[in-house]
């Protein structure tokens, strides 16, 4: 019972904060994240060449760019 | 509950096998374990889909050597599990592919055996027809292929009971596991076609599952290349109905599909783009719908198992090793000069391009969340505005999906309280259908975006609403208030949560299985069962 009840409050803090998190260092600037994010979660910065994620409540967490990344720089956590 | 079903639909491997299980009445043990008394010593086996691993372990037992192959990742992930467990890793090699590309992989003539348990009656037809030449490629002159799969029987009277019992088993398979099974039709014409000799070696369950075994005969006769259809945008009452179909059952299964393959838009020619999308009907139409007229492409439609692209490649039913096998059967390669695939951007959450890239050496190009916006997409070349990129939920959409959603629901709500209640139906159907369209024309302005916490607002809301006209107004006393507020509030946590299965921002994993709702409809009713008593109302 308090397995079931643990895992189901798990469950619920997962599904309620997950975001995705992105490492700088990995990123090689192939902006595909910002070609398959549907809601404008992972945007290009002309400054760095690479990407910026200005605002990590939009995510849906629907792991395209963690499946699409060629560098695995992205992650849902 | 569209959020709790999209996710639903994900079944796990040990949902599978429990699911194959139901639905064969257990006799698919004995089945594999006659398959497996054919493997001699040495023998090299091919098994297209091996699943969680059962029959390629109990064909390595036999000492043979087995190339199990699979599309589905977590399905090998427990195959290898028990693959490990049981020692068997230098007898068993386990492989994420596709049955299309099997001939691309091994040499011809190379395996005395190839295995297939209730999956090859998964394939389109076309796919069927190609993926049993392969087999006639690969294996050895006294090679032997043995497949076992549902089928309709032959004789009235044994098709009679199979339908009789296989749709309750089935319903009741597919409520536990989310597993369904389809059967093969006109398997031993299929055969003959592809060049092989066969016959039925063993049948259970009043001769619905069958065990073929079948050797190489003759050559298999060239496939010629069919003419390309061509898809028009047409309405007409079949279509509407259609339509009307997908609206109102929405999550509940069978989808309407499409046959997968190449179909042709306009007058395309062989360096026109190719498009790719998943065979759900009301997707292919509505891309054709956009794009007849306004552009001249191929069409390759792939088998997303009738469901739409987003939610297939989230559930993991649309891969690219869907997309590889439709490349592979289509003869795509035969009819355009360039290689280069585009993509729904909407399917990127579960199709991974690199790897049709490196399967197929198409390259993938990511096109716009819309199909409406795929002419201009085309007309500036393959590249996406950040409006093409990025999924709206205006208020008009929202509108529409609040009485979607609710319509579903009220159908529902009202057979019910006709029988048990009759005076609760009025009130029950104004009640949610105002929820639906408060959630919908307020949702851009709630503080999250979480489907639950939406529902629970929207449940606080309402019964603070009621709780203020009965103490104002209305002057009910405890036990009925009580009860309106346990009733408005389920009604407003349910709304809440529905209807963002609606929007193009539902946050993936939430709700993610069904049961797990359970605990808080059980949380509502002990509370709606106990707690007046304990308050003495």
């Amino acid at each position: 019972m308090e397995t079931t009840l643990r895992s189901f409050w798990q469950f619920m803090i997962n599904t309620i904060f997950k975001t995705v998190h992105w490492d700088e260092e990995r990123c090689s600037g192939c902006l595909t994240c910002y070609e398959v994010c549907p809601v404008g979660c992972c945007l290009p910065d002309p400054a760095t060449k690479k990407i910026r994620v200005p605002d990590q409540d939009r995510c849906v967490v629907c792991g395209a760019c963690v499946l699409q990344c060629p560098e695995g720089a992205l992650a849902l956590m | 509950m569209a959020t709790t079903f999209m996710k639903y639909l994900e079944t796990t491997p040990a949902d599978y096998d429990r699911g194959i299980k139901i639905i064969t009445l257990g006799q698919i043990q004995g089945i594999q374990e006659r398959i497996a008394e054919f493997v001699q010593p040495g023998d090299r086996v091919l098994e297209i889909g091996c699943g969680t691993g059962s029959l390629a372990l109990l064909c390595a037992k036999r000492g043979a050597k087995v190339v199990g192959i699979d599309t589905s990742p977590p399905m090998l992930a427990e195959a290898q599990k028990k693959v490990k467990a049981a020692g068997m890793e230098h007898r068993i090699e386990l492989r994420l592919m596709d049955a299309t590309t099997i001939a691309d992989h091994s040499e011809p003539a190379s395996f005395d055996l190839i295995v297939s348990t209730l999956v090859l009656s998964e394939l389109e037809e076309n796919t069927l027809e190609y993926v049993l030449e392969a087999c006639g490629r690969l294996l050895k002159p006294e090679g032997r292929l043995l497949v076992a799969d549902e089928v309709v029987p032959d004789g009235l009277l044994a098709r009679l009971l199979f339908y009789l019992v296989r749709l309750p088993l089935a319903l009741i398979t597919w409520l536990i596991t989310r597993t369904s099974t389809t059967a093969l039709h006109g398997f031993p014409q299929k055969l003959a076609l592809a060049g092989f000799k066969g016959r039925v070696v063993t049948s259970r369950l009043g001769g619905s599952l069958q065990l073929f075994s079948a050797r190489p005969a003759t050559a298999p006769r060239a496939i010629s290349a069919p003419e390309v259809p061509r898809l028009r945008h047409r309405v007409t009452l079949w279509t509407l109905l259609k339509d009307l179909y997908c609206l109102l059952w929405r999550n509940i299964p069978p989808y309407p599909k499409v046959r997968t393959g190449l179909y042709r838009i306009g007058e395309p020619d062989c360096s026109s783009p190719v498009l790719v999308t998943g065979n759900y009907d009301l997707t292919v139409r509505r891309v054709v719908r956009e794009l007849d007229g306004q552009v001249d492409a191929w069409l390759l439609v792939a088998n997303s198992k009738g469901i739409n692209v987003w939610c297939g490649a989230g559930g993991g039913h649309f891969t690219a090793e869907n997309i590889i096998a439709a490349i592979k059967t289509s003869g795509l390669a035969d009819v355009v000069d360039h290689r280069r695939l585009t993509l729904p951007q909407l399917c990127a959450n579960g199709v991974k391009g690199k790897r049709i890239e490196q399967e197929t050496g198409w390259r993938v190009r990511w096109g716009p969340c819309y199909a409406r916006d795929i002419p201009a997409y085309l007309e500036r070349g393959q590249r996406k505005t950040d409006a093409m990129r990025w999924v709206r939920f205006p208020l008009p959409a929202r509108l529409e999906m609040a009485v979607v959603m609710w319509q579903f629901w009220a159908v529902l709500l009202a057979v019910i309280l006709i029988i048990v209640r009759r005076p609760l139906v009025i009130p029950a159907l104004l009640s949610s259908l105002a929820m639906f369209l408060f959630i919908g024309i307020t949702w851009p302005w709630w503080p999250t975006r979480d489907g639950l916490l939406q529902g629970v607002g929207l449940a606080l809301l309402s019964i603070a609403l009621l709780a203020g006209w009965s103490i104002t107004v209305g002057h009910l006393s405890p036990r009925p208030l009580f009860n309106w507020c346990v009733a408005l509030g389920s009604l407003g946590l349910f709304a809440g949560a529905d209807f963002q299965g609606a929007s193009p921002f539902m946050r993936a994993g939430e709700a993610e299985h069904f049961w797990k709702l359970v605990p808080i409809g059980l949380l509502i009713l002990a509370v709606y069962l106990f707690l007046p008593r304990t308050l003495g109302w």
